[in-house]
């Protein structure tokens, strides 16, 4: 018998263990949505689970669904999202688009074409898009997210220590371009040799702002690049902009001003300025000042105008997974994202007056005592994750009083890639998008942090982009780029 | 000649000197990183002697005891779990296939080391466990997929009944009337015990290390243990280097440790198995038997 | 004859039946193997399906070997089939060799303190999970920072460097291998019948004459199974070595992109269930074919030690 018993005890504590359900779903009869948003700041179960109840509440009231959210650590998030879309876990979710994803969402069949639940859409949630945020979440004409809605581009800056900045005597905001820069970098490192003069603005990236450089991702590919303000499709390496970008970083590197291990680095640029140990970082800025944001630091003028890359505009998007069980609620949340005001601001503030408050100018602060540190519910640190800031309370900290006014006048100011609006298909590609991928990390951190001199290394990397024939690709889609341009 | 012998022995001496210090000075390195001051690392390098000892490394880890600690709990709760149903289930596994009578028993090793060889893959498998029997963001998710039977132990444990076990005492056994699972129980495993010690410690460092079912079955950062806590930061740190721009500014608030921070938890994840591995080190090579069996 | 078999037939169900108790022991490993191991493999067939997350597993449309022509069709296919064999084949040499002069040395070692001494610190490496050792990698191979540029004032760019890595993942991989097998080789070693020395010593025969004649024949069973099960690896790689360890610096793909880097981040990239399935068939198809030849090879030179 005990045999038995043994052989069966452990039998049944498999059994039993596999058995016991995934966090159970709230009780309601009403559908459930679940809503996947990555974490950037801290989120603390007990906020989390206030902040949903609250929600809930709300919900169930207005439109007869409930909301299961799901904030996953950012690092894991893209892997987590993409496991969990095989199955039916994920209903709305956040997805990132940069490096050209949404073409592999939209091959792959992990999204759900929301180009009908669109168009008999509110008028309210129509209004919501302009024409280029429209074209950058569809793919052939269809769509599959709404973006986030979010200042197009960027500026090109650099951040400077400020202890040091005010010791050589500097006047950042009269730095506009590289050679300036240069300069105040060759002061420093004179004067300070024992700390880092320059640094990646995170990790191996040298900036994250391509204004500097050149255009990027043309067509919502991966590959296809060219100057500022032309339409000539390039490989990254053969654009003046960047060339130049990588001549001064070069220079640079081998005087000693750059950090000798920016490739292996795992620092944020920021971070190192703010805390002594790095003189200067270049940054990307937009209507956020960035002094303020980190302590110890000023800011340059500008050295590259705001611009927006044909992929910055809508990088980051909500969309519904092709999964979901329940497509028409999840749309019902996914439009109460941009066009409820309360429920966006409960997801991204949290309560009032628990975890935001309102001052007596109606903008929004962190309560008496609390700080981005120690604010159990992140999100109001972390707005950039949510899809619509611009029908939330302002911030204290903002410089403007009405954001959608401030954003619509970015935007204005913005170069537009030339090439916007032009969508080349490129999900039969997979195989070369791969290996143009790989070819593309293997070079283009190192001869950004100036590592490796560009004109050194350009021979080999052009042997290899035609060795994967990345030049015929390019060709068709620069013809495609100009049926496109005479058409319009 | 004895003379001789001296030398050699020296020699030899030596040269396990030398490994031993290869093995532990490296882990030492890392250690005195996690006491450097951050700007002395960054000025000076690391080394065996930094210029400044720092305590912040620990201090910062105390202030966020709460995650780190509950890590360390996870950790541990998995690792005892898991390495227990880990020893149950291939001993009875691998008993019955050391038994040079039980018919069929070469297909069931087949059956066994096909394991080793093919998997379903990452999706089929994420179906299995999500989906279809629902474990994931339970503490299952981190002790059932892919750790709680590993061929290769299965073929160590059925190595070890074979060649250390005299099958004179099983014979005995069963003219006593006693029946298969009271042999195991009562026979074998007490004479057993080298091997069982050295699996543990295995079979434990495998749960203690791993943080791949975490990545893939775990979204709840209350189920995160200490492993998974350190991928987590290189994950951060390789979004930080790859996506990051989509968050514009508000990517400052992804909070990256210093290296210094990074090293001390490292070393507090190396430490326990540290001090515990030593006193289950004697039975180790009484243990391990590989080979020489033929299933 | 087929009386003869037939009556075979029945005395082994009749046995199969008399060992009930021994089969009931193993329906829990059983099942374990058929949930975690054998009903994902059905999962398998998506390695010749054009995934499509909408459809799912069987749902999706066929396609033929498309997805093996993402393993072959690139520029890299030879490049990471290279240094996953080429690293493979030296980590088994290197390892072998170094672990088993290891288990002699401290078999033939007598002062019995040393000796265990030596046993618990070689284990160290074992003990710490990649993630840690790239972190001390980091430690001595930094530019500005790391211990070996410090120590030597050099500025050697060791993550820039390809030419350094293949010794530095040999070097890297021994050091966190060897002591563990060498506890595995030690461990046959002290348990080779001790009459066998005596009687070499007997006949007159030097430590040398010991170690060849007594030692290594004892060791065999041990090095063809460790072997073996390490030949069925060869076209995998430990990810967290060639990964994790260079910093996934750029400038050292070519030495460092094994199939499963390549294939990691060709997931990243495309979340292609489809191709990581034909990935992983691959490997385990080619480890396969592998284990079975190299079995058959054992089996017939030496047939006692085979796996299977």
């Amino acid at each position: 018998m005990k045999r038995k018993a043994l052989a069966g005890i452990l039998a049944a504590a498999m059994t039993a263990g596999l058995m016991v359900p995934a966090a159970a779903v709230s009780a309601a009869d009403a559908t459930t949505v679940s809503l996947w948003i990555p974490t950037l700041a801290n989120y603390t179960d007990e906020a989390v689970a206030e902040v949903e109840e609250a929600i809930n509440a709300y919900m169930a009231d207005k439109y007869g669904v409930q909301v299961d959210l799901q904030y996953i650590e950012i690092g894991n998030f893209e892997k987590a999202v993409n496991l969990a879309m095989t199955t039916d876990e994920v209903d709305v979710t956040c997805y990132f688009t940069d490096n050209g994803q949404l073409a592999t969402y939209v091959a792959n069949g992990q999204l759900l074409d929301i180009t009908d639940y669109f168009e008999n859409a509110s008028d309210e949630l129509k209004a919501t898009f302009t024409e280029p945020e429209i074209i950058a979440s569809s793919m052939n004409g269809r769509m599959y997210g709404l973006v986030r809605k979010y200042q197009y581009g960027g500026n090109e800056v650099a951040v400077l220590n400020k202890a040091i900045a005010e010791e050589l005597g500097i006047d950042a905001k009269s730095i506009t371009t590289m050679d300036q820069l240069e300069e105040v970098l060759y002061q420093a490192h004179e004067a300070h040799p024992e700390i880092y003069t320059l640094v990646p603005q995170s990790a191996a990236e040298m900036t994250w702002g391509w204004a500097a450089v050149c255009d990027r991702g043309i067509g919502l590919t991966a590959y296809a690049y060219a100057d500022w303000g032309t339409t000539e499709l390039k490989s990254v390496f053969e654009t003046e902009g960047f060339t130049e970008f990588c001549g001064y970083m070069s220079k640079w590197y081998a005087d000693g001003l750059i950090m000798a291990d920016a490739l292996s680095n795992t620092m944020e640029g920021s971070s190192m300025v703010t805390a002594g140990s790095a003189f200067c970082t270049l940054h990307n800025a937009d209507i956020d000042p960035l002094d303020a944001l980190y302590p110890n630091t000023v800011e340059t003028g500008e050295i590259a105008p705001p611009r927006a890359e044909s992929i910055a505009i809508g990088n980051l998007q909500y969309g519904i997974s092709a999964n979901s069980a329940h497509p028409d609620e999840s749309f019902t949340v996914l439009q109460a994202l941009y066009t409820d005001p309360e429920f966006a601001t409960m997801l991204s503030y949290g309560l009032e007056g628990k975890h935001y408050v309102l001052n007596e100018n109606g903008r929004a602060e962190y309560p008496e005592g609390m700080t981005a540190e120690n604010e159990p519910y992140g999100g109001f640190a972390a707005t950039a994750a949510y899809p619509d800031f611009l029908i939330l309370p302002v911030k204290e900290t903002a410089l403007y009083e009405d954001a959608k006014a401030t954003v619509e006048a970015w935007d204005d100011t913005v170069e537009v890639s030339a090439s916007f609006g032009f969508f080349y298909d490129t999900t039969e590609m997979t195989d070369f998008v791969t290996a143009y991928m790989n070819l593309q990390d293997k070079y283009l951190n190192a001869v950004m942090t100036g590592s490796v001199a560009l004109e050194d290394i350009l021979p080999q990397i052009k042997g290899e982009l035609e060795s994967i024939g990345f030049y015929e690709v390019l060709a068709d889609t620069q013809a495609a780029l100009d049926a496109y341009l005479a058409e319009k | 000649m004895v003379q001789h012998d001296k030398i050699q022995q020296t020699i030899m001496h030596i040269l396990m000197i030398f490994l031993v210090l290869c093995c532990v000075l490296p882990f030492l390195l890392m250690v005195m990183a996690s006491f450097t001051e951050e700007q002395t690392l960054i000025r000076n390098g690391y080394s065996f002697f930094p210029e400044v000892f720092s305590l912040e490394t620990y201090q910062y880890i105390l202030r966020s005891a709460k995650t780190i600690f509950r890590g360390y709990g996870m950790t541990i709760l998995v690792t005892v779990i898991g390495t227990f149903c880990n020893l149950a289930m291939p001993v009875l596994f691998a008993y019955p296939l050391s038994r040079k009578d039980l018919p069929f028993r070469n297909l069931l090793s087949f059956i066994l080391f096909f394991t080793m060889l093919f998997n379903g893959g990452l999706v089929p498998t994420y179906m299995m466990y999500a989906n279809t029997l629902h474990i994931k963001n339970t503490i299952w998710a981190l002790l059932i997929p892919n750790l709680m039977m590993n061929a290769f132990y299965v073929i160590m444990m059925r190595s070890f009944f074979t060649t250390s076990i005299p099958e004179s005492l099983i014979e005995a056994a069963k003219l006593d009337g006693a029946s298969e699972l009271k042999i195991l129980l009562k026979v074998i495993l007490p004479l057993s015990k080298p091997m069982i010690v050295t699996l543990v410690l295995m079979v434990g460092l495998n749960y203690w290390n791993d943080w791949m079912n975490g990545m893939y079955y775990v979204t709840d950062n209350n189920l995160n243990t200490i492993q998974m806590i350190l991928n987590n930061m290189i994950q951060n740190v390789e979004f930080l280097s790859k996506s990051a721009s989509v968050m514009g500014s508000d990517a400052a608030m992804i909070k990256m440790p210093t290296v210094g921070i990074r090293m001390g938890i490292a070393v507090i994840a190396v430490l326990p198995v540290m001090v515990i591995y030593p006193f289950l080190q004697k039975y180790f090579v009484k243990g391990i038997v590989v080979g020489g069996v033929k299933g | 004859m087929k009386q003869k078999a037939k009556a075979k037939t029945k005395t082994s169900w009749k046995s199969v039946f008399r060992h009930w108790e021994l089969y009931a022991m193993m329906v829990p490993g059983l099942i374990y193997l058929i949930v975690n191991n054998y009903i994902p493999m059905a999962g398998l067939v998506v390695a010749f399906k054009n995934y499509n997350y909408k459809e799912g597993i069987w749902g999706s449309a066929w396609c033929g070997l498309k997805n093996f022509k993402f393993l072959f069709g690139t520029r890299d296919a030879g490049l990471m089939i290279r240094n996953t064999l080429g690293y493979n084949l030296v980590f088994i040499i290197t390892g072998t060799v170094f672990a088993i002069v290891v288990a002699i040395v401290l078999n033939e070692i007598r002062a019995a303190l040393p000796k265990k001494i030596y046993q618990v610190f070689i284990l160290i490496p074992y003990l710490i999970s990649m993630v840690v050792v790239s972190y001390i990698a980091f430690a001595f191979l930094s530019t500005d920072a790391g211990f070996i540029n410090k120590t030597m004032g050099t500025r050697t760019n060791w993550y820039m460097t390809q030419k350094y890595w293949p010794f530095i993942f040999v070097i890297i991989n021994l050091w966190k291998s060897f002591g563990y097998n060498s506890i595995i080789y030690y461990a046959t070693v002290i348990g080779i019948d001790s009459s066998l020395y005596e009687a070499a010593v007997v006949d007159g025969a030097s430590r040398w004459q010991r170690i060849w004649h007594v030692t290594l024949p004892g060791l065999r069973p041990t090095i063809i199974t460790m072997t073996l099960l390490a030949v069925g690896r060869v076209f995998y790689s430990d990810f967290g070595l060639f990964y994790q360890v260079p910093q996934n610096s750029g400038l050292l793909y070519d030495v460092t992109t094994t199939i499963d880097v390549y294939v990691y981040k060709g997931l990243m990239l495309l979340n292609d269930v489809g191709r990581s399935a034909a990935a992983g068939f691959f490997q385990s198809i080619c480890g396969f074919i592998l284990v079975l030849t190299a079995n058959m090879v054992v089996n017939k030179v030496d047939k006692d030690n085979a796996l299977f």
